[in-house]
């Protein structure tokens, strides 16, 4: 329930639509995975193998961001400074790569390897088997763990996000009013997301502005960027040839819409938790306590 | 690693086994990074004087039960553990859209972090909202004032 201030006399109107920063986190809770309307769903084919389900990290970003924020490159939000391994550094004598890191071993042969996730429907664990091939068997330890690392899967400009999703497009009704569409993640909490602004006119006056409170900034908001990011990225096993489908993020069905292949860093994906699942979000006024 | 019945903390790499005759183990003290998914333990503190969250909603679609170990419960009797993260925004003063709020002190929330308590003593927590040698999940930004009416908006999230 945010609230709006009325600077003449320091007061405060009370709203009732949520803030766009708020919009943003609602599309990256872990609930999202199971909404059956604008979910945040991907499919990830590794290999060749079955698909696994996964969802993203979608952050929006200044403009220039998504061109240092490369496909592959790898992000994390922890200062590994905080953490003490001394596994990356603490070998007494130096190791066959001529540093004091640990070292560990790999299969190269292609191996048959289990992944789990969260059923998007039950909520319950599943098991996908995926083909794993290694390139080098002898590796050192060169990453902290205790942190979370996040790889970059791609970036584009709001506008060609919205000139890729299906439903209403923005950039081509600039009136708010006529930008109310739910078909997609994107849509929803992204581009199409609007906020009706309760406020106080000069004249002392309550007044009403629906907003889109992305495109109110002005044509600029066609220069701004989304990034897609895969959470739990494993940074010792080899990259593998994977496919992320993003269609469903767009509105579309999976193999409809867009799709980045190449060599990726596998990821753990998400997850079932251990206790019952709920989740909920939700407005309402009442009347009397 | 941390094991629970079916979700992990931590995850071993798919295709890289260290030696575990080199390996050392790991400390960080960056507790309040970690996700908080060990549901057996509550948050210990109650936020808004102790006041459920009932108080705001008039319990009919989700409540608390009001004390340190804010377990939830939506659309029944039925709780449903401990709270894994999740935000109320709540005022106290009017209950229309458009109406003014005359002071800050009437509008009420609660920040529901994930992190975990510190249960040894010789840890100090930086950043958390402490007594001694504890460290909260839930934060609130002001005290509840009980009025005659409420909007709020909430989001939770134990689960899934």
């Amino acid at each position: 329930m945010p609230i709006v201030n009325v600077y003449s006399s320091n007061r405060f109107k009370v709203q009732t639509d949520i803030p766009y920063s708020q919009s943003l986190n609602l599309a990256n809770l872990k609930a999202r995975y199971f909404d059956t309307i604008a979910p945040n769903i991907i499919q990830t084919t590794i290999n060749g193998s079955a698909p696994i389900f996964d969802n993203m990290l979608i952050l929006l970003v200044d403009q220039g961001t998504a061109s240092q924020l490369t496909s592959g490159s790898i992000v994390t939000f922890n200062d590994p400074t905080n953490i003490v391994d001394i596994n990356i550094s603490g070998l007494t004598n130096q190791n066959q790569f001529g540093t004091n890191s640990i070292t560990g071993t790999s299969t190269t042969a292609l191996t048959q390897t289990s992944i789990t996730f969260a059923n998007h429907s039950t909520g319950n664990i599943q098991t996908a088997t995926v083909a794993l091939s290694g390139a080098n068997s002898e590796k050192q330890y060169e990453f902290k763990t205790g942190m979370e690392y996040f790889q970059v899967i791609t970036g584009m400009t709001t506008y060609q996000a919205d000139l890729l999703a299906f439903g209403t497009k923005i950039s081509q009704n600039p009136n708010p009013a006529l930008h109310g569409n739910d078909t997609s993640l994107l849509r929803k909490y992204f581009l199409n997301k609007r906020q009706l602004i309760y406020y106080e006119d000069s004249n002392g006056n309550n007044r009403t502005e629906l907003i889109n409170p992305l495109t109110i900034i002005g044509e600029t908001w066609k220069n701004l960027e989304i990034v897609f990011l895969v959470r739990g990225v494993d940074m010792y096993s080899d990259p593998q040839n994977i496919t992320y489908d993003l269609s469903k993020l767009f509105g579309f069905n999976f193999g409809h819409g867009l799709a980045v292949s190449g060599q990726f860093n596998l990821n753990v994906p998400v997850q079932p938790n251990s206790s019952n699942p709920a989740f909920v979000s939700n407005q309402n006024r009442l009347s009397h306590i | 690693m941390i094991l629970y019945s079916t979700s992990k903390l931590y995850h071993q790499p798919y295709n890289f086994q260290v030696d575990n005759s080199q390996f050392s183990a790991v400390t960080s003290t960056a507790l309040r990074f970690y996700s908080s998914m060990d549901k057996s333990r509550g948050v210990n503190y109650s936020p808004n004087g102790g006041l459920t969250i009932g108080s705001y909603t008039n319990g009919s679609v989700i409540n608390d039960n009001g004390d340190s170990t804010q377990t939830l419960r939506f659309y029944g009797s039925t709780y449903q553990g401990n709270v894994e993260g999740g935000s109320l925004m709540a005022q106290s003063s009017s209950t229309f859209p458009n109406n003014n709020i005359n002071s800050l002190s009437n509008y009420n929330g609660r920040n529901y972090s994930p992190a975990y308590h510190v249960t040894n003593s010789g840890i100090i927590c930086n950043h958390f909202r402490t007594k001694p040698q504890t460290c909260y999940e839930v934060r609130q930004t002001t005290n509840f004032r009980q009025n005659t009416g409420f909007w709020w908006y909430l989001t939770f999230t134990t689960s899934k």
